[in-house]
């Protein structure tokens, strides 16, 4: 299923290099992580996840570190030949973190335009649907079912009728729809008088109760 | 007809900002971007492609001709190189005249139809300055919902005439119930309307009277008591009551006060008492008075008996009362037996009867698609098999001999009871006039002069009659007599007053025991309801009409799709549509509107956000219009302008995926998988995001941009513009992604 929707856009990339990429931070173990990236005509994105808890300094130190990795790589993709716009996708578990990330990705200064920086939703089993409408074609975000056309007079006689399937109705109820469709079927009848005809019926046929 | 996805060259006479283009353009790409300073002519070149591709230019637009001075007679023309999704090519245009009328010359190209043509171009040109015309809730002229589900006047037609028949179903209901032999309703509104006429017009003549024992009575007002159409209001009873309690308390009469809520009868009984004691406190002043009180109360048009034949009268209505008591006995018997066929719990005998003629022989005739395994027990089935069979007695069926007798039954009972009740009538009658003979026979013996004013009339031969006692007494103009004349004329109104109540309570007596009439009325009940059910908000009508929730579902859920590839503060994402309108009460639009998801409506978004939004819808409703739309083209003029840095790389990737694909997409576009790409036109007025804007949509090999930078800008000749094709940079696949992993491994290794 990976396979199948990202996969093939993956960049095969030694843990070293991830590692190198990030430098030496000076933060503690995994603290920022480059999971993986990937690189398609469309973008290159670089999927990582920053779990350290809240530290002011080390904070900047993670903002810095992550600028730096997404203009490199941005860097030596061009240098290599591609040019693709670079968007980072960064995941955390940390709640505190979750408001420094989205100031960080609206703030001009740091960004200047360079790159865009995804905050990923809280369910991890998504990260991969949300890099996945990045980075692949427009597949992601057009489906070919999402057509519409406008409804006809024979669309709303076709809803009126599975409404009249799927509800309970009273046999009465049931005859009025009825003579509802057929005056919605056909155009040439006056619509007063075939419901009058309708309630006509209606008082023959109590009439025909009393007479019974 | 074909569509097109790509505009290989244009060229542009004449219209709006461009007089003549110097050469045609190469737009052979899969992104044409658009830039150069303002007034250049940028956006006349996409309304120029908006005529061409859908037909369509905003009003705001006016006028498409570039016309200075007095130049007459021109035409604006715009030509196109395009190539269609077959493969082929044709050289179409457009001519505009000088009333902005478009003609299209081409061969395998046509236009939307016309009313769709706003549509088509909301789904796939984009101007920032006219941002609005994207929103139901806005400038759109087609609402979104008026074009993708309209009200057609022929449904709304059927609400209306609906909410009208309900009235025709009340006003027919009415002759259902007027049984032979009972008083219609109406006529009894009719009896008693008059009757309290009477009584009011009565009433007040006696309240002119200030003289009166104990003082005067109050005057009614008849504004209070009739509706200006002339129907007694619903609240007489309490009116009656409140009346019957002002005057007991008014003359201290010692009796129980009448409560708001009582039956009009007692009350009505109660105010004849009032009037009777009133009379009598008037005759008591004048014992002279007392045989003409009496005379004055006698019913209009009476006449006394002869004293010989009281005897004779008293054993003829003996004779009536005894027929009566007979009558009703035979009544009960034929009621008996009317019950005894009767089934509370459900059908009864004739109906039963009636079932079986009517669908016996259906319910035998299984169909083999029918599996027998669940079959009901073969002894109702040989019963039902008996029972049809010998349903038919000659050519009629049982149940034909069982109407039949029943109908002979009811005739007889209606009979019956009509008879009775002319013998009760007959009766009471009778009674009364006895009683009233044997009074003024017994007033007689004890006044002479009385003696000798009967005896006068009995020897000229006249009857005994109210009008020739009043002509004897020679009273009938005295004045001094004028209260208790109109004393009678009131205990008159009352007692019609309250034979009028009488009908109405036997008449309502009468349909509750008929029991076909209440299945009758609960039938009709049921077309009632049925009507006010479908000119509610919940009816079914309304429910076909409203948000077809299935696909608008799935077409928000796009929207929000594309909406969340922008970077976008919290509460606004996922947008909604909801049902709303526009507009004065005589023109007012059905919309979708649109709610973010903190409830927020449109209007309260700042321009950037409103300009992601509408890109997004935009986007949103090329795909899911597809179908309709004639070509694969995108405008956007001057997104960029409104977005900060940070939506740049954004825009970027999903202007990307749209235009070039990733790789793998060739293969899954020509297997049908993919929707085909778009060719975009991009416009941008700001330098410094343009260079952005290049740098981010610099193609990868096979795919291709081109710049058209608008330099400079004469009246005579209009813009002049540089044209550059952009080197495209590697292309993304499968070996050169290997490449690079090595290239990077390899720099990060060795630092």
């Amino acid at each position: 299923m990976y396979e199948e929707r990202i996969g093939q856009w993956k960049l095969e990339l030694s843990e070293a290099s991830k590692r190198a990429l990030l430098g030496d931070l000076g933060l503690p173990g995994d603290s920022l992580i480059i999971h993986d990236i990937y690189l398609s005509d469309v973008a290159l994105g670089v999927y990582m996840s920053w779990n350290a808890v809240d530290d002011k300094r080390n904070n900047e130190m993670v903002k810095d570190s992550i600028g730096r990795v997404l203009r490199l790589l941005g860097a030596y993709a061009e240098k290599f030949g591609f040019i693709l716009p670079v968007i980072g996708f960064l995941r955390t578990e940390v709640e505190t973190n979750v408001e420094y990330i989205q100031r960080w990705a609206g703030d001009q200064d740091w960004h200047r335009g360079d790159f865009s920086l995804i905050l990923l939703g809280k369910n991890e089993a998504d990260d991969i649907d949300e890099i996945h409408k990045f980075i692949c074609s427009a597949s992601a975000i057009w489906s070919e079912g999402d057509r519409l056309k406008p409804l006809s007079i024979d669309d709303y006689i076709r809803k009126l009728q599975e409404e009249q399937q799927a509800t309970q109705l009273s046999p009465q109820h049931t005859d009025l729809l009825n003579t509802i469709t057929l005056i919605w079927k056909q155009e040439d009848i006056s619509i007063k008088e075939t419901l009058e005809s309708w309630v006509d019926r209606q008082i023959e046929h109590a009439q025909n109760l009393i007479r019974r | 007809m074909h569509k097109i996805n790509r505009v290989k060259s244009l060229q542009i006479d004449n219209f709006r900002g461009i007089k003549k283009l110097q050469q045609p353009l190469n737009t052979d790409a899969d992104v044409v971007l658009i830039t150069g300073p303002n007034g250049f002519g940028k956006t006349s070149l996409v309304d120029a492609l908006n005529i061409l591709l859908n037909g369509y230019y905003y009003s705001e637009r006016k006028p498409l001709l570039c016309i200075y001075g007095d130049e007459k007679d021109l035409e604006a023309k715009i030509t196109a190189k395009v190539l269609y999704d077959d493969g082929n090519e044709e050289d179409i245009c457009v001519r505009v005249n000088d009333k902005d009328i478009l003609e299209l010359t081409a061969a395998g190209y046509e236009w939307s139809a016309e009313a769709h043509r706003e549509i088509v171009a909301r789904a796939s040109f984009f101007y920032q300055d006219l941002i609005n015309r994207l929103f139901d809730e806005e400038g759109a002229e087609k609402t979104l919902k008026e074009f993708l589900a309209p009200s057609p006047a022929r449904v709304r037609e059927s609400v209306k005439a609906i909410n009208s028949v309900k009235k025709y179903l009340d006003g027919k209901e009415k002759g259902v119930f007027n049984l032979p032999g009972v008083i219609s309703q109406e006529q009894l509104d009719r009896q008693r309307q008059e009757v309290v006429r009477d009584f009011i017009q009565n009433w007040n003549e006696l309240a002119l009277y200030q003289d009166l024992p104990g003082g005067s009575i109050p005057r009614l007002e008849g504004a209070l008591w009739f509706e200006d159409s002339g129907m007694l209001r619903d609240n007489w009873t309490s009116l009656l009551a409140e009346l019957v309690n002002s005057i007991r308390s008014l003359r201290a009469e010692k009796l129980d006060e009448v409560s708001t809520d009582n039956e009009a009868i007692p009350t009505l009984q109660q105010l004849m008492t009032l009037l009777q004691h009133l009379r009598d406190q008037i005759i008591a002043n004048n014992q002279r008075d007392r045989f003409s009180a009496f005379v004055h109360s006698l019913p209009d048009g009476a006449v006394l008996l002869p004293q010989e034949r009281l005897l004779e009268e008293r054993e003829r209505l003996n004779r009536i009362q005894h027929s009566i008591t007979n009558t009703k006995q035979k009544v009960e018997q034929l009621q008996l037996w009317e019950r005894h066929f009767q089934n509370p719990d459900g059908p009864g005998l004739s109906e039963v009867l009636l079932a079986l003629r009517n669908k016996g022989q259906e319910w035998l005739n299984v169909s083999d698609y029918m599996d027998s395994n669940y079959a009901p027990p073969v002894q109702v089935i040989k019963w039902l098999k008996v029972a049809v069979d010998s349903l038919f007695l000659d050519d009629k069926g049982v149940d034909y001999y069982m109407g039949s007798w029943q109908e002979r039954i009811r005739q007889e009972r209606m009979q019956l009871q009509e008879l009775i009740r002319k013998q009760d009538y007959s009766y009471r009658e009778g009674v009364k006039l006895l009683d009233l003979s044997n009074q003024i026979y017994q007033m007689a013996e004890m006044d002479p002069a009385l003696r000798e004013l009967i005896n006068k009339l009995n020897i000229r031969g006249s009857q005994l009659s109210k009008e020739n006692l009043m002509a004897e007494l020679n009273e009938v103009n005295d004045s001094r007599h004028q209260p208790l004349q109109i004393i009678g004329a009131i205990i008159n109104s009352i007692v019609r007053w309250i034979e009028t109540e009488k009908a109405i309570i036997s008449r309502e007596k009468s349909l509750r025991e008929a029991r076909e009439l209440e299945k009758a009325k609960n039938y009709l009940d049921g077309a009632r309801k049925a009507l006010e059910e479908e000119s509610s908000k919940n009816s079914l009508i309304n429910t076909v009409q409203s948000l077809p929730q299935r696909d608008m579902g799935h077409f928000v859920g796009m929207v929000n799709k594309i909406f969340s590839r922008f970077r976008i503060v919290p509460g606004l994402h996922p947008v909604q549509l909801r049902p709303g309108n526009r507009g004065a009460r005589s023109s007012k639009v059905e919309t979708w509107d649109i709610r973010m998801a903190d409830g927020r409506p449109l209007s309260t978004l700042s321009s950037g956000q409103k300009a992601q939004l509408g890109l997004s819808l935009l986007l949103g409703l090329n795909v899911a219009l597809d179908d309709l739309m004639p070509h694969h083209v995108l405008a956007l003029d001057d997104t960029t302008t409104a977005f900060d840095m940070a939506q740049l790389p954004r825009e970027a990737s999903l202007l990307r995926q749209i235009v070039y694909g990733a790789d793998g997409d060739d293969e899954r576009e020509a297997a049908g998988r993919v929707s085909p790409r778009r060719q975009l036109f991009i416009v941008s007025h700001h330098e410094d995001l343009t260079h952005r804007l290049i740098d981010f949509l610099i193609p990868p090999e096979n795919k291709n941009l081109h710049i058209l930078n608008f330099k400079y800008w004469e009246q005579e000749k209009g813009p002049d513009i540089e044209q550059l094709v952009i080197s495209p940079a590697r292309s993304v696949n499968a070996d050169s992604r290997r490449e690079f992993g090595c290239f990077l491994d390899s720099i990060l290794n060795t630092q």
